[in-house]
C-alpha cells in the first residue's frame, strides 16, 4: 500500500532567472526507495531542479511536497532536518577539516558509530580518516561528501553528477553500490555518463531547454527518437 | 573493524577534550599570569590589569573571527556600550553603591547584546558576509561614536564622564590593584578555558564548517544563520564584559572607548596573535602592548607609524596572522619538497 504514495512529489516546478527560463513546469513523482535518473545536455536545468527540492534557490512557482508535507519555500536546513540529503555537482566538503570531522559534522550528534564505521568502509575512506579534506583527490572528495550525506539516514538522496572525475573502474562501482540502495531510500542522480545510466537501468527522466522531454524505464528512453535527436545535437 | 571501532572511539572522544598545544598554552599563560603580582609592583599591576581586558576583549573578537572567518570592524562598539553602560548606570542613577557595578555590569552588557543581536540579525539573516559585513560594522562604530559624543547630556559628549567607582559586589570592593588584578584575571579565566572547551568540541566544527561552505552546512540541517547570530552576539556580550570592568578601574570613560581606533586595535592584537588560537589573542594583545610601551619610549610618533604600516602589512600580505603566515609558508615549502622527490 504505502509503496504507492510518492515520497517527492513535484508540482509545475519552474525557476527562471531574469526572463531565462531554466527550469519550466516540471511535474514528476518518485516512489519510496526507488532509484531515479535525470539526464539532459549541458544547461538543461538538472541542478537548477536538484536547488529547488533541497531548498539552495527557491521556485519561482508550482509546488514540491516530501510526503504530505509542502516544502518549498522551506528553508535548506529545514528540508535537510526532515531527511533529504544532497550532494553538490562540485564536490562540497569542509576543506579545512578532516575526513572523520566532516563525519562528525554531517552525522546527527549522537549518531551510533558502528552506522559510521559501515558508511566509511563504504565510501572506501577508512585509510583516510585523519586526512584534511582539502588533500584529497577529487574522486575522494566525491566519495565523502556521498558519504557525509549517507550519515544523515536520509530518505532521500539527491546526487549531483557523482561519478564527474572517477575512472571508468570506479564508476562501475558507483553504479552497483546505487542500485544495492534500491529499497532502502529514495535516489535521483543526475548523471552525464551514458554507460554509466545504462548500467543504472533505473527510471529516467530526460530535461531538455528546462522541460521533461522523456521520462521511464531507461530502455525506452534509449530508444526515443527526440531523445537520440537532442543528445545527438540535432534539435 | 574493531581495530577502526576503538580508532573511531578515540578520535570521537578526543575532537572534544583534546589536549591541543593551544590547551597547554592557556594554562600556562594563566599560571603564569597568577604570580606575577608576587613580583610586580602595584603600578606595573595596574597596567597588566588592562592588558588582562583587552585580552578579554581581543579573545571576543576571535570567538567570532577566528571562527567564522567573517571580520567584524564593530567591536568597539560592543566594548563601548559595556564601558558606557556601567558608567551611565553607576554615575547618573543613584544606584545604591552596594550593588551599583552589578547593575552597571547587566546595563552594559544587556546593552550589547540588544545591538548585537538587532544589528547581527538584520545583516546576517540580510546574507550580509566577508567584506560587507566588516564595511557594515565599521559604520555601527562610526554611528556609536557619534552618539557617544553627540549625546552629552547621557554620556558627557567629548569629555566623557568621570566618577565610575572600582568594581564592588557583595559588600566587597576591587579598589586595590592587587584586587582588581585578580578579578581580571579569574573573569579572563574562566572565558578563556570556557571558550577553549566549547569551540574544541562540536560547536567548533560546525563553525569551522559554516566558515568553509555554509550552504553546504545549510543543505546538512544546520540553521546557519542562527548560529553565527548566536556567536556574534556572545562575542559582543564579552566585548562589552572587558569595557564594563575596565572603566571600574580607570574610573572614567571616554568616546575613544567607542571608537574605529580601538576596533582596528583589537583586530591587530588577535592578528598578532593569530586569529582562531583564541589564547594566541590574549598572547597578542599582551605583545602589542609591550611592544608600544618600548616604541613609545624611544619617540612618541614612531608608534602610530609602527602600527599603521604594520596593519596595512596584515591586510595586504597575511591576512590570517603573521603566525598563520609563518605557518603556510613552512607547508607550503615542505610539499614542494615532497613534490620534487
Ligand atoms: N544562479 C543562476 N543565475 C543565472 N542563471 C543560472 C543560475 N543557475 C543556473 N543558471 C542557468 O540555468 C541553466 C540551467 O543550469 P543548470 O546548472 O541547472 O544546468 P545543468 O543541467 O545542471 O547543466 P550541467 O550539465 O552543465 O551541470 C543554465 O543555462 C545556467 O546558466
Ligand atoms: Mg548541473
Amino acid at each position: 500500500m504505502t509503496s504507492n504514495i510518492p515520497i517527492l512529489t513535484l508540482n509545475n516546478v519552474s525557476r527562471t532567472f531574469g526572463t531565462f527560463k531554466a527550469v519550466t513546469d516540471v511535474s514528476e513523482t518518485f516512489g519510496p526507495d526507488e532509484l531515479n535518473c535525470i539526464i539532459g545536455p549541458n544547461g538543461a536545468g538538472k541542478s537548477t531542479l536538484l536547488n529547488m527540492i533541497c531548498g539552495t534557490l527557491p521556485v519561482s512557482s508550482g509546488s514540491i511536497s516530501f510526503g504530505e508535507t509542502a516544502i518549498h519555500g522551506l528553508s535548506g536546513d529545514k528540508i535537510a532536518r526532515l531527511g533529504i540529503a544532497r550532494k553538490f555537482q562540485v564536490p562540497s566538503v569542509f576543506e579545512s577539516l578532516t575526513v572523520f570531522e566532516n563525519f562528525q559534522v554531517s552525522a546527527p550528534a549522537n549518531s551510533d558509530l558502528a552506522i559510521l564505521e559501515e558508511i566509511l568502509s563504504t565510501v572506501n575512506l577508512v585509510e583516510d580518516l585523519d586526512v584534511t579534506a582539502s588533500d584529497l583527490p577529487h574522486g575522494k572528495k566525491q566519495w565523502l561528501e556521498i558519504g557525509m550525506a549517507l550519515t544523515m539516514q536520509p530518505k532521500v538522496l539527491l546526487l549531483d553528477e557523482p561519478t564527474a572525475g572517477l575512472s571508468a573502474d570506479e564508476t562501475s562501482a558507483t553504479a552497483k553500490f546505487l542500485r544495492g540502495l534500491v529499497g532502502k531510500v529514495t535516489v535521483v542522480v543526475i548523471e552525464h555518463d551514458m554507460a554509466f545510466v545504462r548500467e543504472l537501468g533505473a527510471r529516467t527522466i530526460v530535461l531538455h531547454h528546462g522541460e521533461v522531454i522523456a521520462s521511464g524505464p531507461f530502455s525506452e528512453i534509449e530508444n526515443n527518437e527526440f531523445v537520440r535527436d537532442v543528445y545527438l545535437g540535432r534539435r | 573493524m574493531t581495530q577502526l571501532s576503538s580508532l573511531l572511539a578515540a578520535n570521537k572522544t578526543a575532537s572534544g577534550l583534546r589536549f591541543r598545544p593551544a590547551t597547554l598554552i592557556a594554562i600556562l599563560l594563566i599560571l603564569i599570569m597568577s604570580v606575577v603580582p608576587l613580583f610586580s609592583n602595584a603600578y606595573d599591576l595596574t597596567n597588566y590589569r588592562d592588558v588582562l581586558l583587552f585580552g578579554l576583549f581581543a579573545l571576543s573578537l576571535d570567538i567570532f573571527w577566528g571562527r567564522t572567518g567573517i571580520l567584524s570592524f564593530g567591536h568597539a562598539t560592543f566594548f563601548g556600550l559595556g564601558a558606557y553602560g556601567m558608567a551611565v548606570s553607576s554615575i547618573h542613577f543613584g544606584i545604591d553603591p552596594s550593588y551599583v557595578s552589578i547593575v552597571g555590569l547587566l546595563v552594559g552588557i544587556g546593552l550589547a547584546a540588544v545591538v548585537a543581536a538587532l544589528v547581527g540579525y538584520f545583516i546576517l539573516y540580510g546574507g550580509v558576509r566577508g567584506d560587507h559585513f566588516t564595511i557594515v560594522t565599521l559604520a555601527l562604530t562610526i554611528v556609536a561614536n557619534h552618539i557617544a559624543i553627540g549625546w552629552s547630556k547621557v554620556t558627557g559628549g567629548d569629555s566623557g564622564l568621570i566618577g565610575i567607582p572600582p568594581f564592588s559586589i557583595f559588600g566587597f570592593s576591587f579598589y586595590d590593584p592587587m584586587a582588581s588584578y585578580y578579578l581580571a584575571l579569574i573573569v579572563l579565566a574562566i572565558c578563556l578555558f570556557s571558550a577553549i572547551w566549547i569551540l574544541n568540541g562540536r560547536l567548533g566544527l560546525i563553525l569551522s564548517a559554516i566558515r568553509d561552505d555554509e550552504v553546504k552546512a545549510k543543505t546538512l540541517g544546520y540553521d546557519t544563520k542562527l548560529i553565527l547570530l548566536i556567536t556574534f552576539v556572545v562575542s559582543a556580550m564579552l566585548a562589552s564584559l572587558a569595557g564594563a570592568l575596565y572603566v571600574t578601574n580607570t574610573g572614567f570613560v571616554a568616546p575613544d572607548m567607542i571608537a574605529l581606533l580601538l576596533s582596528t586595535e583589537v583586530i591587530i592584537w588577535v592578528a598578532v596573535g593569530g586569529s582562531g588560537t583564541l589564547v594566541g589573542a590574549v598572547i597578542g594583545t599582551a605583545i602589542v602592548w609591550w611592544l608600544q610601551q618600548k616604541i613609545s619610549s624611544i619617540s612618541v610618533t614612531a608608534w602610530p607609524i609602527a602600527i599603521g604600516s604594520f596593519f596595512i602589512m596584515l591586510v595586504l600580505f597575511f591576512p590570517r596572522g603573521p603566525g598563520a603566515f609563518v605557518l603556510e609558508k613552512v607547508k607550503a615549502f615542505q610539499k614542494s619538497r615532497e613534490g620534487n622527490k
